[in-house]
């Protein structure tokens, strides 16, 4: 099965990028946000759930990167750093809402994978279809946000474990199990739509 | 090999497996009809969760970052400005400040005492080429008349004084 590769195997754009605004570019921290608004929006919506808020997040995350992107040590790659400082803008929301971090820190996972899994519509044909693709989205939207995001940053990202487990703050074991779990969940859902084992 | 749980299999379509493991699951699903299934699956899984495109923000979203960035940059002086000034009162600036004080203090301590020290006697030399009345001493006091009572003729401090000078003194030169 083919899917889009992010960096098509080559250096990622955003290193030309950054390397112009550490020169004191503007308008090549304006390209950086054209590149990424889609993915760390998507990113967002992973974490807090279709949120009306979503797009002012994003702003935030963008004004926090422009303001720490020159101590960017390049230790990791941009993306992940990305996602860490967009982790952070989402925590800090939601301590000011006043909800508590169980998105992060645990909770429970059965019982909303079983939720998402209940979700299962009607038999389709094949993966490529609107309304399987449609269906699957409401699958992945029914998904606890842990496992959202997780699935976001493995499947869309293609980032590691370990890449996964900095950015989310947790441990690798932890997004394994949770990457499990949700691919496990994910498959009950498509396996009917799909139809029959081949 | 025995076949394969979710994990391994999730592990195994991430790449996350060392190589040894790797070519041991490629063996085993060469012959593991059921297992090939379960990763065929996951690869599904994987792909269609790899389809959906992020959903997009709105026209205008760039624009309205810079813009944003743009209005807080003079906040951003100022509050830089406002920080130097705070750092004034952080420790160790504070501390640098407490030397400084507590050293001009001694130095104006120990100036003060200096200009106070009564100065040390200055003792009169008496030199001479030969007879003069201001030589106290030398030829005894009786030589040297008293004017109104005050001995004129008492040398100044510091003063040498010779025959050449009192004779100058009395205005024979």
């Amino acid at each position: 099965m083919q899917y889009q590769d992010r960096n098509n195997g080559s250096l990622a754009p955003e290193n030309a990028i950054i390397g112009r605004f550490m020169n004191g570019s503007e308008s090549a921290f304006a390209e950086l946000v054209d590149l990424y608004k889609d993915r760390i929006h998507q990113f967002i919506i992973c974490v807090l759930g279709p949120d009306r808020e979503a797009e002012d997040l994003a702003q935030e995350v963008f004004i926090q990167i422009y303001r720490s992107l020159r101590t960017f040590k390049r230790e990791s790659s941009f993306s992940t750093w990305a996602y860490a400082v967009t982790r952070n803008v989402c925590r800090h929301r939601l301590r000011a809402r006043g909800r508590e971090m169980r998105l992060f820190s645990g909770g429970e996972e059965s019982g909303d994978l079983l939720k998402a899994a209940a979700a299962v519509p009607g038999p389709g044909s094949s993966l490529e279809t609107k309304e399987t693709k449609a269906v699957i989205r409401a699958a992945v939207e029914a998904l606890p946000p842990i496992h959202r995001a997780v699935l976001f940053l493995n499947c869309w990202e293609r980032l590691s474990y370990e890449e996964i487990s900095r950015v989310l703050d947790i441990p690798v074991g932890t997004v394994r199990s949770r990457l499990h779990n949700a691919m496990a969940a994910l498959a009950g859902i498509i396996k009917p739509v799909l139809g029959p084992e081949k | 090999m025995r076949c394969m749980d979710d994990g391994n299999i999730a592990d195994y379509l991430c790449e996350e497996l060392p190589e040894a493991e790797r070519a041991e699951v490629r063996a085993h699903l060469s012959c593991c009809a059921r297992c090939r299934s379960k990763l065929e699956t996951f690869e599904q899984v994987r792909a269609a969760a790899a389809s959906a495109p992020p959903a997009r923000v709105s026209d205008g979203f760039t624009a309205g970052v810079m813009l944003k960035l743009k209005e807080e940059q003079p906040a951003a002086a100022s509050d830089s400005a406002r920080v130097s000034f705070r750092a004034l009162f952080t420790p160790a600036y504070g501390l640098t400040l407490a030397a400084l004080a507590l050293c001009l203090i001694i130095s104006a301590v120990f100036l003060k005492r200096k200009a106070g020290l009564p100065r040390p006697a200055v003792q009169t030399i008496f030199l001479s080429d030969g007879p003069a009345a201001a030589n106290r001493g030398f030829y005894g006091t009786a030589d040297i008349p008293l004017e109104n009572g005050v001995d004129s003729s008492a040398a100044e401090p510091g003063r040498v004084n010779t025959d050449a000078c009192r004779t100058a003194d009395c205005g024979i030169l």
